[in-house]
């Protein structure tokens, strides 16, 4: 199983396609789901305890007026990770299929799990660049931009690989149901806000 | 082990290592404490002579330059919540003293003083602003004065064989290159005793006395810190831990936690050395005579401080 594991995050990296259709098909669920909730872990972590986010968390305390011990941060984006992996592959299966995508919500899921895996390189250039001064700081952002767009090509692969639809037809379904993420938070917000002014 | 291996544990092993040196390497922990209802108190240590710029091969001495810095610290870090400066010092020149003394007086935060061997002279003038003083039994402090020295130069000169002509604008400008007038001794006289009643007004002002009452302490002389306690001068005996736990009391921490700054690094410590480096080797490389004409002709100015002599 090991073998296997290093195999398909080895396959992430390297060739992606192929490595992403065979993991749809096998459909490693509770792998792929451990696979994402360490890279999320470690990417919390990372982001609290760095120093410039403490810094910008202590601001943010001090003007709200209260603390909050770090750790619930991190708690606070690990649960916010799980949440959102499961609201994302539901939306983006739903907009597959109805794009005439034939594959099953598991595999969907296995691989867009896997998919992550390169923010793991995140984690130690934010740390010791940020170290570095306002130059690493700037340095480790453009690395992590980098990164954010090598797993959205992936997570786009991860979609046509397990649904079997075009390139195009993935990334159409991928940002849909991301404007439906920020559209749909937005208008509840705006809708509470209004409601609140009305009354 | 295969290349693939190798790069996937390699990978995560980083990661992994990386999120575990965190706490060893990040201000989280501090922070941490911080936020578990701790109260930071940070020492500022002020030791040696109060000068305008830092002296000496080290540069050691007191400089509103080193103070405003190590304020400005405390000042921008939110979990700071109060300061003891922990002074070990003869006082010195009357500006820079002043000049901290107003630093300390507007500062934002709550500073306690922690007298050490002795805070004297303009070591208690910058002492007295603060919202409470703290010294130890055989601290010596007080020395409320001002003393004045002038170097006449004049014999140095016929002694080196050198003639000196002056052309001046102005009748006592060059009264501090030849022996005073009576006249002068009367103007540099007036002058210190202002500086003596900038003292008196200023400790007046910090300690909550009346002038009156500061104007019979301040013959210059100096007092032990058991004394000064009895005189008002300082408000409680101990140490710097002592002086911590006065400052919680007096703003209501109840779980006040030591704080002293990193020292700076390596290269910052090389830099600051790297100037007084330079100065003492052209000192050795010119003598001692040359340095000599050097100050001869740029003239000794007349001192007036507020120091132990």
């Amino acid at each position: 199983m090991s073998e296997r594991l290093i195999d398909w995050l080895f396959g992430v990296i390297a060739r992606p396609g192929e490595t992403l259709n065979e993991i749809a098909a096998e459909k490693p669920v509770g792998l792929a789901f451990l696979v994402y909730l360490i890279v999320a872990a470690l990417n919390a972590i990372t982001n609290t305890y760095s120093n410039q986010s403490m810094d910008a968390i202590d601001e943010l305390m001090f003007e709200v007026g209260f603390y909050l011990a770090p750790y619930w941060f991190v708690i606070g984006a690990v649960f916010f990770s799980i949440i959102s992996i499961f609201i994302s592959t539901l939306l983006i299966h739903l907009f597959a299929r109805l794009f005439g995508g034939r594959g099953g919500y598991w595999s969907l899921f296995s691989a867009y799990a896997f998919a992550v895996f390169p923010l793991i390189i995140g984690v130690p250039t934010t740390v010791f660049l940020g170290l570095t001064g306002v130059f690493g700081s700037v340095i480790s952002g453009l690395i992590t931009f980098g990164l954010a767009i090598w797993v959205l090509i992936l997570e786009v692969i991860a979609i046509r690989e397990a649904h079997g639809i075009s390139t195009g037809m993935s990334i159409l379904a991928y940002f849909i149901h991301l404007i439906i993420l920020i559209v749909i938070p937005v208008a509840i917000a705006v809708f509470v806000v209004l409601a609140v002014l009305a009354f | 082990m295969n290349k693939k291996r190798i790069i996937i544990i390699a990978l995560v092993a980083l990661a992994v290592l990386t999120v575990a040196a965190l706490p060893f390497i990040s201000s989280a922990p501090d922070r941490a404490a911080m936020r578990s209802g701790e109260q930071r108190i940070a020492v500022i240590y002020l030791n040696g002579s109060i000068q305008e710029g830092a002296g000496g091969f080290f540069g050691a001495g007191i400089t509103p330059r080193y103070v405003r810095s190590q304020l400005e610290r405390v000042a921008s870090d939110i979990t700071i919540k109060g300061v003891v400066i922990r002074i070990d010092s003869p006082g010195g020149s009357i500006a820079a003293s002043q000049e901290i003394a107003a630093m300390v007086r507007d500062f934002e935060k709550p500073i306690v003083a922690s007298m050490a061997d002795m805070a004297a002279s303009g070591g208690y003038y910058i002492s007295a602003p603060c919202q409470g003083i703290v010294a130890q039994p055989g601290t010596m402090t007080g020395s409320i004065g001002v003393i004045s020295t002038l170097i006449t130069t004049d014999g140095l000169y016929e002694m080196l064989g050198i003639e000196v002509e002056t052309f001046k604008s102005g009748e006592h400008k060059d009264m501090f290159s030849r022996k005073l007038t009576e006249e002068e001794q009367q103007i540099m006289q007036e002058i210190s005793d202002e500086a003596y009643r900038q003292f008196i007004n200023d400790v007046a002002e910090g300690r909550g006395m009346s002038v009156r009452a500061v104007e019979r302490l301040a013959t210059g002389q100096i007092y032990l810190g058991s004394q000064a306690m009895e005189l008002g001068l300082v408000d409680r005996l101990g140490g710097l831990e002592d002086a911590i736990n006065y400052l919680a009391e007096l703003n209501e921490f109840d779980k006040p936690v030591r704080y002293e700054f990193p020292p700076p690094s390596l290269f910052s410590q090389f830099m600051d050395y790297g100037y007084s480096i330079l100065v003492n080797l052209e000192k050795a490389l010119i003598g001692p005579e040359l340095i000599m004409f050097e100050m001869l002709r740029e003239g000794i100015p007349p001192e007036i401080r507020y120091q132990v002599y």
